[in-house]
């Protein structure tokens, strides 16, 4: 028998008033594995999170996690059932300190609180000195560390990061790239990233979706990406001939 | 409980105390402060933890109250059957209107929340068995303890706000609340049912101002929709929460006390102007201590 895949996006659609976002969007995930959506601004890569943890819902198609068809469950219960995000302008509880952040999630989307546990998160994304600091006080790679800390405390069985990279300097892009394999190897959790930084993504993924105005246009892996015509369009638009004569 | 948390919970059990030593005038003006700290705490569940401002949410005052003299009137139920059941009432209208209610946001919210306090007034004026505009006359309370025991009922509601804040400043349940204040999309992405919390939060704040207003329908003896459903009073809840700090345990009772004390000075030395001064000192709260006098 064929293992289920962990996730399966089966022809999604949806359209805000006249715009349609997203046209008839399939793809799957299977466990364990870390997929890359990429495509130029506009292209509908948030809206798919959104439709995916349940913000949005879509105007036809379905989703499958894990089996079950979860298109009617609310984003709470998706949370439940081990779906972890972050956001690309990260929404942290600002007013509340860094280990409240985390523990929170554990005790609505996971487990159950568990302050121990909740500060081995802290140690692990490199956050545990300042537990009792408030969220809003921290810079922003320490906020997207935190925004990492929160998803993966509920004990995900997919986390879906979106743009987890954008606004960070080298350095910072370099550390949290290494946080996110660790994660991946001690947790062997799936990963959705949906990220601009390709040079980062390209080194943790091995399949990559491009989208482009709501539609995939490429699925492979990230080597024959910049080979697809497509894929070029989509960035640069079509490919310009000089009439002859004007040439220089 | 905490250090400040235990020290203010005893200031109130000693508040009980005070009463021998009072003039008529003090004792009105305490029962009055305590009347505005039980509101400004219920509104403080709300707006100080869930960051949802319900301006009118004096529309449960009015709800407790009407339901409350209603009860006492039409179907002779004694006072201390018919205020439990206002508060009920009040709370479970809260939760029934919730969940599209609060869809809205901040001051989308807080508006269509004064609208409904306003057309439940207008609707209260023009029904017949609610007395109409004329209002509804109740008995006078003769029992033991005369007047002093409506001094004693709001200073037990205000006790009772209290501990429920102090239970949401420290619970898991508080912490929902806070998440969603601070972000209700990723408190709902990190679990949070947010309808349900949001919905139970809101019906809270209603069951105090709902018994809140059961009591004082009671404590006057006469109601009419204009003082029950009174716009005013929904100002001096949220002037009261300004002061004194919002989304603390401490600052709506310290802001209740203060305008209340404030309001009667003023009331008694300007009594033309005194509408004025009030505006002023929401002015100034707002440009000096934006966070109130008890700072988170």
């Amino acid at each position: 028998m064929e293992e289920m895949s962990l996730l399966k996006v089966e022809r999604v659609s949806k359209s805000f008033g006249g715009n349609r976002v997203l046209k008839e969007v399939s793809f799957t995930l299977e466990k364990g594995e870390i997929l890359g959506i990429v495509g130029p601004n506009g292209s509908g890569k948030t809206t798919l999170l959104n439709v995916l943890t349940g913000i949005v819902r879509q105007d036809s198609g379905s989703v499958l996690f894990m089996g079950r068809r979860i298109d009617r469950l609310k984003p709470h219960q998706r949370a439940r059932m081990g779906m972890g995000r972050t956001f690309q302008i990260t929404r942290l509880f600002s007013n509340l300190t860094v280990l409240e952040n985390v523990i929170i999630p554990m005790h609505y989307g996971g487990g159950g609180a568990d302050e121990r546990k909740a500060e081995e998160i802290l140690k692990m994304v490199g956050l545990f000195e300042l537990k009792d600091r408030k969220a809003g006080n921290l810079s922003l790679a320490q906020r997207k560390r935190l925004e990492l800390a929160r998803a993966i405390s509920v004990e995900p069985k997919v986390l879906l990061l979106d743009e987890v990279f954008a606004g960070l300097n080298p350095v910072s892009v370099r550390e949290i790239l290494e946080l996110l394999k660790k994660i991946h190897s001690e947790t062997g959790v799936a990963m959705v990233l949906v990220e601009h930084v390709l040079k980062a993504l390209f080194q943790i993924t091995k399949r990559v979706i491009v989208l482009s105005e709501g539609r995939i246009i490429y699925e492979g892996d990230p080597e024959g990406m910049a080979k697809s015509e497509e894929v070029v369009k989509a960035y640069l638009g079509e490919r310009y001939e000089a009439p002859r004569g004007q040439r220089s | 409980m905490g250090k400040y948390e235990r020290l203010i919970f005893f200031l109130l059990l000693a508040m009980g105390l005070l009463p021998p030593l009072l003039t008529d005038y003090w004792e009105r003006v305490l029962t009055l402060s305590l009347m505005l700290s039980s509101l400004s705490l219920a509104q403080n569940i709300l707006l100080g933890y869930t960051g949802y401002p319900a301006f009118g949410c004096v529309a449960f005052f009015g709800i407790g109250g009407y339901t409350t003299a209603l009860l006492m009137k039409d179907l002779g139920l004694p006072f201390w059957v018919s205020l439990p059941i206002g508060g009920v009432v009040s709370a479970l209208f809260a939760l029934l209107i919730a969940p599209p209610l609060m869809r809205l946001k901040s001051h989308y919210f807080a508006i269509t929340t004064l609208a409904l306090q306003l057309a439940l007034g207008e609707l209260v004026a023009n029904l017949e068995f609610t007395g109409g505009a004329q209002g509804i006359n109740l008995p006078i309370y003769v029992g033991p303890g005369g007047y002093l025991i409506f001094f004693y009922l709001f200073l037990l509601l205000t006790i009772f706000a209290f501990l429920l804040n102090v239970y949401v400043e420290r619970s898991t349940f508080g912490y929902a609340l806070k998440a969603i204040r601070e972000d209700e999309t990723a408190a709902e992405t990190m679990g949070v049912n947010t309808v349900l919390f949001k919905s139970v939060s809101f019906s809270m704040m209603a069951l105090i101002t709902g018994l809140s207003g059961g009591v004082y329908a009671y404590w006057i003896t006469y109601i009419d929709p204009t003082s029950m459903f009174d716009p005013l009073l929904s100002v001096k809840i949220f002037v009261a929460l300004l002061l004194g700090g919002v989304g603390t345990v401490a600052g709506p009772l310290l802001g209740a006390f203060t305008l209340e004390f404030l309001s009667e000075v003023l009331w008694g030395r300007f009594p033309k102007v005194h509408g004025v001064v009030l505006g002023l000192l929401i002015v100034l709260i707002v440009l000096i201590i934006p966070r109130g006098i008890w700072r988170r």
